[in-house]
């Protein structure tokens, strides 16, 4: 299924605008529907620009208020997304816990085969790697309408020297303010 | 068994799991111990809606003790440090050097929506900070933490230590330097820990009743290190203890025949805390012919019935339910073991552990 949400995804990158916005909202009459311009929503045109701004940004996004489309060729209505975990690793797949970003509290736990994920984001899967797992739906340039399930790993730059001097800095002043350590 | 323990009588709840556990200890004179917290659907800390049952405020909480930092037994616990104005903060030794403060902080960079064990760790630090009450007590073997003489009002309690040794301190801050970032390195939450060198078991003292709260204290190779270092230990109260919260939930990792030999008394009440990350799965069926040979009095806080998942779009609820496993929800209500007794140890335990916790038989 990611596959062949991946390949329609790899369309046209979007130049043109979204000619739709698709929200979860608009299935689930108990929630709000948010509005398009609303400042939660993001104007994204393909679901790759989606995903890169994740990880370029570490960005969050909050999916009951967010879709994407690839743009005039496949559209993706996102029903449901989690942030995982990698907390363990086998020969077959992995085990993470996943936190709920459709329904704020929910925490779960899922095993996930190799086979799932995409060959590139294979090499990621180490314990501690974070990803995100959306399901819903993908409309065909042809109208038809299935299931499907993407998980992405988040890509995240590396440790610089910086970075670390920032932490020590920080340790420092955690022990400094609050006398932990002493 | 409704409304609070009696002045002179002893309480021992075990709340588990939900998002955590805990141990909620009457230390005589309407005083409490709370040892690692846990919180169930509603996001609340599990150990203030029990006492908030019994009609217990949470300026009743004289200590809070992390007995370490792992996700399954910290949860919530920075709401109890706020919530428990006057309670003292207790957690292991490790966690106050430069390796696990460096895990705390980078934690943060990583902006990630999931709480974990080192977020916790920090709230509560800061909580304790920003209520005026200092730092931590950082905690070790064979180190007494309290003591209080009996009175007309209370029976005379102290609360030990029992670990983690120095020797598990130094094991523990070198498992920290593993995941520590480094230049060069991947960014990435920390991992799951693999053992317990860090874990703080504590010995409570009420009148003439003892208790042995095991945390997840393991049994390792070393003799320096855990329970091992216990049992070797002359700096500890040599009193035999009629209680058990069985160690790291009844794993044979945690077993060491010296507990039930040399710790505790003859077929003492036991409670263990049942744990599922992954493929583990505690306590496993040979676990819990062990505890249950051991003692009749052993009890488990939670069966093994599993819990309903969340509602989800139909479409959503398809797809999960045509994977070879769906997703196992972790917010469920803790299960709850309450013992009570006199502190003068004159009559047996009663015990309360309404479902899902049942008793554990060989």
């Amino acid at each position: 299924m990611a596959d062949t949400m991946r390949a329609a995804l790899a369309g046209p990158s979007g130049t043109e605008a979204c000619d739709q916005w698709w929200t979860a909202a608009e299935s689930r009459p108990d929630q709000a529907r948010v509005p398009a311009d609303s400042s939660a929503a993001q104007t994204v045109r393909d679901a790759d620009a989606w995903l890169a701004k994740i990880d370029a940004e570490n960005y969050v996004v909050e999916p009951r208020k967010v879709a994407f489309t690839s743009g005039p060729q496949a559209r993706f209505r996102l029903l449901q997304s989690w942030e995982g975990r990698v907390v363990e690793v086998f020969d077959e797949g992995f085990v993470a816990h996943l936190v709920d970003l459709t329904t704020p509290g929910i925490e779960e736990e899922v095993e996930i085969e190799f086979e799932e994920i995409s060959p590139d984001d294979e090499s990621l899967v180490v314990p501690g790697a974070v990803f995100y797992w959306s399901i819903g739906y993908l409309r065909s340039p042809s109208g038809s309408r299935t299931r499907a399930s993407e998980i992405r790993f988040r890509r995240l730059p590396r440790w610089t020297r910086q970075d670390l001097d920032g932490i020590a800095e920080r340790v420092a002043e955690l022990k400094s303010r609050t006398g932990i350590g002493g | 068994m409704t409304g609070p323990p009696a002045a002179h009588e002893i309480e021992v709840t075990v709340l588990g799991p939900g998002l955590g556990e805990s141990v909620l200890v009457h230390l005589g004179g309407g005083e409490w111990l709370i040892a690692d917290c846990c919180v169930g659907r509603g996001g609340t800390a599990a150990p203030l809606v029990y006492l908030a049952s019994l009609g217990v405020a949470p300026q009743a909480v004289r200590w809070l003790v992390a007995t370490h930092w792992h996700d399954d037994h910290v949860r919530g616990f920075g709401d109890l440090v706020e919530a428990c104005p006057d309670a003292r903060v207790a957690h292991a030794a490790a966690l106050e050097h430069d390796e696990f403060l460096g895990l705390v902080v980078s934690a943060e960079d990583l902006m990630l929506a999931g709480p974990s064990g080192v977020d916790e760790m920090r709230k509560a630090i800061e909580a304790l900070h920003a209520s005026g009450r200092g730092r931590p007590i950082p905690v070790g073997a064979d180190k007494r933490l309290d003591q209080v003489a009996g009175s007309a009002d209370r029976p005379p309690f102290e609360v030990w230590s029992l670990s983690p040794s120095d020797a598990a301190v130094y094991a523990a801050l070198a498992e920290f330097a593993t995941w520590a970032a480094s230049p060069g390195g991947a960014k990435s939450a920390v991992g799951r820990p693999r053992r317990n060198h860090s874990a703080v078991a504590l010995l409570v003292r009420v009148g003439a009743v003892c208790l042995l709260l095991g945390a997840d204290l393991e049994t390792v190779a070393a003799a320096d290190q855990g329970w091992n270092a216990v049992l070797a230990s002359t700096g500890r109260p040599q009193a035999r203890s009629h209680f058990l919260k069985v160690p790291h939930h009844g794993s044979i990792t945690a077993h060491h025949e010296g507990i039930w030999s040399d710790l505790l008394v003859g077929s003492p009440h036991a409670v263990v805390t049942p744990m599922r990350q992954g493929r583990v799965d505690l306590p496993r069926e040979a676990d819990v012919q062990r505890i249950a040979a051991a003692t009749s009095n052993a009890w488990l806080t939670r069966s093994r019935s599993t819990s309903a998942s969340p509602k989800r779009h139909k479409a959503v609820e398809r797809t999960l339910r045509e994977r070879p496993q769906p997703p196992r929800l972790l917010n469920v209500e803790p299960g709850r073991v309450t013992l009570r007794c006199p502190a003068d140890g004159t009559t047996d335990w009663v015990v309360d552990a309404p479902d899902p916790a049942v008793r554990l038989m060989a």
